[in-house]
């Protein structure tokens, strides 16, 4: 088995702190398992409750977590900046997985193990990131050339994670911590390796910093570990409505907006926010070109702009993108597809700024008493373009190549076919201010949708009379046949809602403007359930969230442009 | 820092402006040359004295495409003291207004603010002035609604009884909002028009102002109004400012 450096920690070693580890540094098991890693060493001690000593002799508390771990006592750990390893600073526990070391550099397993080294990373500083705080950034000197290096942290006993590796050239190196909450003491160590063999320094000390007290705060009401999607984070938008929103419903999309990667105890470990502007922002995006985030700001008057950034901002690729209606989407080539004004047409530019008109709403002349459309969703399967068009009831699906009408859903004349529903109510369906079309993996269309009956923007919010709906797509009888629907959610979302199929089989959801966020399972259990709350007035209208995303790796998301 | 060409009847965009506030759009908050303030995307310099709305183009660095992104960058390095500012600090300067409207009357109030620690911090200075109809709004508000096709109200309002609600350390004064005592006299009593927009554009629901040189609205921030209650609220941030 080979292991690949962000890979580490993954489901292998829990519970294993550097801080106690530090103690045993000059034991290799000790190494291992700051690295993510289990050593064959361990497995003699495990199920013990034993008190380990490192080679110095020097007693340490760390015990086995398999035995519920021992405290180890110790003075508090720094706040940002530089900081030095602290052995007297942190708490946690050894971890008593046995599972043999892996060899990265024959790809099997052994019982060689990285090195503790001093010798090949020096002068390393540990600082919070000047505008996320809740990112640290790690600078050091590899005195000695190594073929990559990385880094290995951890904190509150957590597993242990780590970062890209990278070439480890002599000279000053930045990598970031990514993946932690705010105010967090952490434990990172480099690992230099060479020609398979790994060498990692003591662990050092970082605290995060505050997440802006301005944000809205994120509740978990339920998280069922082994009914939920493997995905270890959520990257989504939400607004910073106002207390009472809910008695004056257009003031939505007038508050600061945020972009945000929560865990899945709702911390937040990543945002954004311009507190300098008056952007609505909620629609991002994972790019498909490369490892970065794109997001929309549609701001006052149709002046949009679009923002690309990595997570830590070494990448922030802002431009301009006048007219932008509302949502956006990416393909894999990095073309930008949206929408401009009140034709409800469609738009693509292409990376190199090129913009091409693909379609109208006005011109193909539907019928539709009004063409805004609230999503643009990329079907790479059909290089199509889902739109939907929230007034009429309708969606269409566009070739993006020849702009072609191929695909016309809901409510009008001349649109496709609904069968009948799997069970009645409905009689019939109809499509109802609906959201974000969207082709699964298994080429069906699933649609945020209030239900036949309730459709009106204006109607009053009613319990499990909006929908999260599948349909079977029959191009050839030009029907649309539900295969799945999720009303069993109380919420109701008056603007935006999403769903989008996840690769284990949930359903990733939530409710827009009731500002609460669902995964679903197959069998419509609630696996994850995220609420922005706002604890007063009409809890039909809370903070309104716009687009969420599962993310496992969120190095993927801080690579940049390929 | 302050103009002395204060223009009348502005709102607080054409304070920024007009004042020379070095409200900035966020771009670079530590860099002189870029004072400038940001509404509805365009720029203007820092010293418009033509309408106190947005008046003319900026002559900042930026270019639209690139700038955005140093935002925080640049407020993060701008906490240090700027050069010829004498202001050590990056806040966030706007105004935000909360009130009852109908079709026939108009009873807010509005409050310019400074927000501390490039924005994420507390207000360090609120001023209040009360904001109440004294006619009817220019005439072509219906002209400019957007997606819409006419504006659902629009009101001529004036500004009156000006109170100081915070003044932390003396930041409305001493700060590039440069609220002293005679900007605010000189606010008090100024009118402008305003019209609102139901889902101007998409579900983005806008207050416009009126131009009074030219004759345009034009879509000032988005804001809510509910028509029930007469309920309207909005908030806009006119950018960066130091203190």
């Amino acid at each position: 088995m080979s292991f690949r450096p962000h890979e580490f920690g993954r489901g292998m070693v829990r519970g294993g702190s550097l801080a106690v580890l530090h103690r045993l540094m000059h034991h290799r098991c000790a190494v291992a398992m700051l690295l993510g890693v289990a050593c064959s060493d361990s497995a003699e001690n495990a199920g013990r409750d034993e008190t380990a000593s490192s080679s110095s002799g020097e007693p340490s508390s760390a015990s086995a977590t398999a035995t519920g771990g021992t405290e180890v006592s110790g003075g508090a750990g720094t706040t940002g900046g530089e900081t030095s390893a602290d052995l007297e600073g942190t708490t946690g526990s050894a971890d008593d997985e046995t599972t043999p070391l892996p060899d990265p550099s024959s790809g099997e397993e052994s019982s060689d193990g990285p090195m503790a080294s001093q010798e090949y990373a020096r002068e390393i500083q540990v600082a919070v990131h000047d505008q996320v705080k809740t990112i640290l950034v790690v600078t050091w000197e590899q005195a000695i050339a190594a073929d990559r290096v990385w880094l290995a942290f951890s904190f509150e006993g957590g597993e242990s994670m780590t970062s890209r590796a990278h070439p480890g050239g002599t000279g000053t190196h930045r990598d970031v911590v990514l993946g932690v909450p705010g105010e967090t003491e952490v434990e990172v160590s480099i690992v230099s390796e060479i020609e398979g063999m790994q060498y990692v320094t003591t662990p050092h000390m970082g605290t995060t910093g505050a997440v802006p007290a301005s944000m809205p705060v994120p509740t978990v009401l339920a998280y069922e570990a082994e009914l939920a999607s493997p995905d270890r984070f959520l990257l989504g938008a939400v607004e910073d409505s106002a207390d009472d929103v809910g008695e004056n419903l257009f003031s939505y999309l007038s508050y600061q907006a945020w972009l945000y990667v929560m865990d899945r105890q709702g911390r937040i470990v990543w945002y954004y926010n311009d507190p300098s502007r008056n952007s609505p922002m909620g629609f991002p995006r994972i790019a498909r070109d490369g490892e970065y985030l794109i997001a929309e700001e549609s701001r006052v008057g149709g002046e949009g702009r679009i923002l690309r950034m990595t997570l830590d901002r070494e990448y922030f690729d802002p431009f301009d993108l006048p007219g932008l209606a509302d949502a956006i989407d990416v393909t894999d080539d990095g073309t930008l597809l949206f929408d401009v004004g009140r034709s409800g047409e469609l738009h693509e530019r292409t990376p190199d700024g090129t913009d091409r008109a693909i379609w109208s709403c006005e011109a193909e002349n539907l019928g539709f008493d009004n063409c805004y459309s609230n999503t643009i969703n990329w079907n790479a399967v059909e290089d199509s373009v889902f739109m939907s068009f929230p007034e009429p009831g309708a969606v269409v699906e566009i070739d993006r190549a020849t702009g072609t009408l191929i695909g016309h859903y809901g409510n009008q004349a001349g649109a496709w076919e609904f069968a009948p529903p799997l069970e009645a109510p409905p009689e019939a369906w109809r499509f109802g201010f609906q959201h974000f079309p969207n082709l699964t993996p298994q080429g069906t269309l699933l649609v945020s949708s209030h239900m036949p009956g309730y459709e009106a923007f204006e109607q009053t919010p009613t319990p499990n009379q909006h929908a999260f709906v599948e349909f079977a797509i029959d191009r050839g009888s030009q029907t649309l046949t539900e295969v799945w629907r999720y009303t069993e959610g109380p919420e109701w979302p008056r603007a935006r809602g999403m769903a989008i199929r996840l690769a284990n089989g949930n359903t990733l959801a939530n409710y827009g403007t009731a500002g609460v966020i669902r995964e679903i399972t197959p069998d419509k259990q609630t696996a994850f359930h995220v609420k922005f709350d706002i604890p007063t007035g009409d809890d039909n209208y809370n903070k309104l969230v716009g687009h969420n995303f599962f993310v496992d790796d969120l190095y993927a998301l801080n690579g940049g442009p390929l | 820092m302050r103009s002395t060409d204060l223009r009348l009847g502005l709102t607080a965009l054409g304070l920024a402006s007009s004042w020379g506030l070095g409200c900035d759009d966020a771009e670079d908050p530590s860099d002189e040359a870029t004072v400038s303030t940001t509404r509805n995307g365009d720029e203007s310099t820092a010293t418009s004295s033509t309408t106190g709305t947005t008046g003319t183009s900026s002559t900042s660095t930026e270019s639209g495409d690139t700038t955005g992104g140093e935002t925080t960058t640049a407020a993060s390095e701008g906490t240090g003291e700027s050069e010829g500012s004498g202001f050590a600090n990056v806040g966030v300067c706007g105004v935000r207004s909360r009130g009852i409207v109908t079709v026939d009357s108009y009873d807010a109030y509005e409050e310019f603010y400074l927000i501390g620690d490039e924005g994420f911090g507390e207000d360090l200075c609120v001023i209040r002035f009360d904001v109440t109809r004294v006619g009817a709004g220019p005439e072509g508000c219906s002209q400019s609604a957007g997606q819409q096709d006419e504006c659902v109200w629009a009101h001529l309002v004036a500004y009156r009884n000006p109170s100081v609600l915070l003044d932390l350390n003396g930041a409305c004064a001493q700060s590039e909002l440069g609220l002293d005592e005679d900007a605010i006299a000189l606010q008090d009593g100024q009118q402008i028009g305003y019209g609102y927009v139901v889902e101007y554009q998409g579900h983005n629901s806008v207050l416009l102002t009126h131009d009074a040189a030219d004759g345009s609205w034009t879509p000032f921030v988005n804001a809510g109004w509910a028509e029930a209650s007469g309920a309207l609220q909005f908030d806009w941030r006119s950018g960066f400012c130091r203190y």
